[in-house]
């Protein structure tokens, strides 16, 4: 038998190596089918599974069976509950699992499919999913310890405090690129917007039946919502072509105000009235939607069209200024390796593992399917022209309006007319489909696509591309929300420290003013987002993986010092090498943000190339006054960017030192002891 | 019914098993606390709040 599986495996290695060779040099003269992307990753996440991360299980953690887990150890009924495998993975999945790879993938399309396909995949099997993996097997051992508390005792009180102020701050930076992205999808859409709007009142109808009306009935509520939701998408069609229309048609910036009050009112309702039925009926509609696209993909598996690079590796992309390194790897973002998912790994999920080796599943597992997601993202954009796709996400202050924006997008030598993105519109049932930038509207063309081609053909277009949106916006919200509510308690945690009543979670007034805080920091990013001509996504998305990425730094900081201090120095390679990876992307992004000369990409560049502007005596005043207010946010930006810079730089070297003293002296082991259960 | 068929449908119902216990507990929440809806309602409250005293948004 064992001859039948050296053979199998290396037919699946085999086959892998080819279809990535297809998807770079031996596709010919037409871009490759979609599913040779399938294939390249599910043959590459295979031999990954299979063999490095039970390397990582076997030498790495050492996971033993016979050891019992937090979860069995400190069963509460309350949040330690010895879970099913099943069940833990999906609560998992569903929890890491957020916007990022379906529109990071999107975005990062500018570059070619080339470099997102290889870097979602290679980055995921040896970067993204041994970080999750790692951070839950060491959070088995250490009792279920959270990211932050492991930092303090691996690293010391720096590194530990280093970790808070990161996931401030990334959480701030996370919250208003979402909600710029869900504003642009939105945007002068009735249809989108009154959908998108409906699911709050159907989130607290969902909320009072299983809280009130009939309480505890989770399941029975929430196919009730997902029902209701499924009626909103066509109700929509409705209002738009009602006289409510006119309530729903908006500009970005008002837009953005009504996302901002919506993320106050969620931060101070109650948790049962609107973010945990908002959150279940987000996790029942996002792993169908997954599943559905997955299908579609295999059973029609369309030709892509967007051809492996496109000129824009050389840094003049316009829906992101930069070169190919390090901002491909920037924009990719969650896909590959996210920084966010250590919280869960370190948060909920150890609580709830009944064995040690379920670690691999659920760990490597959950991350291998959430890059799946991302390579499907990226087919969904791959299916599209290429012109379409630059006509619908770069910004109307690069390519200008109308017709305008399809000659110039033409010239790059993507063609695209005004009469095609006019007919695409109509089909979907939108007025215009042109400078939609934030990657949510070109996915939800992509999907409507692929869904229309399996069910109901072009008529039905419109209400796929709108069941598309709303399911982008189901996912943004709920992240909005519940990061709104984290924030708010990471604040109070922190101005506890300064004025004790401030940190009371149960106080109605410290509620409302930490609350407030956390949306005006955000708000801010968002209002000067969807003010900003060039689309605001050009400079808050870099920001948000960067810092996203920073914080993968500090769990890998984390991990690397806990491997160092158990004594096993010799297989710290595993985290030591995305780590350094990971910090030359972001080190070289930060820095390339802040002083690029090129004034699409350095925040200072582009300040000058304002100033000159503002120099100008024929512009209008309103035209000055927004210059210096984009001056303004600018220079935020540039301060941003500086502080992840240097958090990046304090965490490894206060890492170094531990690294220094552990291989120098004898390890310090912080595992709990083994314990028996009785 | 062709023997095959139904040894796959005993195997998935073998696999699926263990996941309905999951399911009902999941489903009934705090449903079964005694005392009349307001009581059921307030247990079901100090549930939710626990489950989500971390929830941490991801991306």
């Amino acid at each position: 038998m064992k001859i039948v599986r050296i053979v199998l495996w290396t037919l699946v290695a085999a086959l892998g190596a080819l279809a990535l060779a297809v998807l770079s040099v031996l596709h010919g003269e037409q871009p490759p089918n979609a599913l040779w992307f399938i294939t390249a990753a599910v043959c590459v996440y295979a031999i990954g599974y299979r063999f490095y991360a039970s390397f990582i299980a076997g030498r790495v953690l050492e996971l033993d069976d016979s050891r019992p887990t937090p979860a069995v150890m400190l069963d509460n009924g309350r949040d330690y509950i010895p879970t099913s495998r099943w069940i833990t993975f999906g609560h998992h999945f569903a929890a890491i699992a957020g916007p990022g790879p379906l529109v990071g993938p999107i975005l990062a399309a500018q570059f070619g499919y080339l470099p997102s396909i290889i870097w979602i995949v290679i980055g995921a099997v040896l970067g993204g999913c041994v970080q999750d993996f790692v951070i839950l097997g060491l959070s088995l051992r250490r009792r279920g310890r959270s990211l932050g508390q492991m930092a303090r005792e691996e690293i010391g009180p720096l590194g530990g405090f280093t970790a808070l102020v990161g996931v401030l701050l990334i959480m701030i930076i996370l919250i208003a690129v979402l909600g710029l992205v869900v504003v642009n999808a939105m945007k002068e859409s009735a249809w989108a917007t009154s959908t998108v709007a409906a699911t709050v009142p159907i989130a607290m109808l969902v909320g009072i039946y299983m809280t009130w009306l009939r309480p505890g009935r989770v399941l029975e509520a929430s196919i009730i919502g997902v029902l209701l939701i499924v009626a909103a998408v066509a109700g929509g069609r409705w209002v738009d072509l009602h006289e409510w229309r006119r309530l729903f048609v908006m500009d970005a910036a008002h837009l953005s105000l009504w996302i901002i009050g919506y993320g106050f009112l969620a931060s101070v309702l109650p948790i049962w009235l609107l973010l945990a039925p908002r959150d279940y009926l987000s996790a029942f509609i996002k792993l169908g939607t997954i599943a559905m696209l997955a299908l579609g993909i295999v059973a029609l598996h369309p030709p892509t069209l967007m051809p492996p690079l496109t000129q824009f590796v050389n840094g003049k992309g316009p829906l992101l200024g930069g070169k190919i390194f390090p901002f491909a790897f920037i924009t990719v973002a969650c896909g590959a390796i996210s920084g966010f998912h250590s919280l869960i790994a370190s948060g909920t999920t150890p609580k709830m593992l009944a064995r040690e080796s379920d670690a691999r599943m659920i760990g490597y597992g959950s991350m291998l399917m959430e890059s799946f997601v991302a390579v499907m993202a990226l087919v969904a954009a791959g299916v599209l022209q290429p012109g379409v796709y630059f006509a619908i996400n770069s910004p109307a202050g690069v390519v200008g309006h109308g017709a305008a924006a399809t000659q110039t997008i033409s010239g790059w030598g993507y063609p695209v007319t005004d009469q095609q993105m006019r007919e695409l519109a109509a089909d979907v049932g939108e007025t215009t489909l042109l400078a939609r930038t934030g990657g949510a509207p070109s996915l939800a063309v992509g999907m409507a696509h692929i869904f229309a081609r399996a069910l109901g053909g072009r008529a039905v277009m419109g209400l796929w591309y709108h069941f598309a949106i709303m399911f982008e916006a189901l996912f943004i919200l709920t992240t909005l929300d519940a990061g709104t509510r984290v924030g708010r308690f990471m604040l109070q945690d922190l101005l506890g420290h300064l004025y004790a009543p401030l940190g009371e979670t149960s106080s109605y007034p410290s509620i409302v003013l930490t609350s407030f805080m956390i949306v005006a920091a955000w708000g801010y990013f968002l209002y000067y987002g969807a003010i900003d001509p060039l689309g605001g996504i050009n400079s808050l998305w870099p920001l948000f993986g960067i810092a996203n990425q920073m914080l993968a730094t500090i769990a890998l900081c984390v991990a690397t010092t806990a491997l160092l201090r158990s004594g096993k120095a010799r297989y710290a390679f595993v985290t030591l090498i995305p780590l350094s990876w990971l910090a030359a992307v972001t080190i070289t992004a930060g820095l390339q943000k802040v002083w690029s000369a090129m004034p699409n990409v350095g925040f200072l560049a582009h300040i000058e190339v304002l100033r000159a502007e503002l120099s100008n005596r024929a512009i209008s005043a309103a035209r000055a006054a927004q210059i210096s207010r984009l001056m303004f946010n600018d220079r935020v930006d540039a301060l941003m960017t500086l502080i992840f810079i240097v958090l990046v730089a304090v965490i490894i070297a206060d890492s170094a030192r531990v690294w220094i003293t552990s291989l120098a002296g004898v390890p310090a082991v912080q595992e709990a002891p083994m314990e028996s259960v009785s | 019914m062709n023997c095959a068929l139904r040894r796959a449908i005993r195997g998935l119902r073998a696999i699926l098993a263990p996941l309905w216990p999951e399911l009902r507990r999941l489903n009934s929440l705090a449903a079964h606390a005694t005392g009349g809806r307001r009581v059921r309602s307030a247990a079901f409250r100090a549930a939710l709040s626990e489950k989500y005293r971390n929830h941490t948004a991801c991306c």
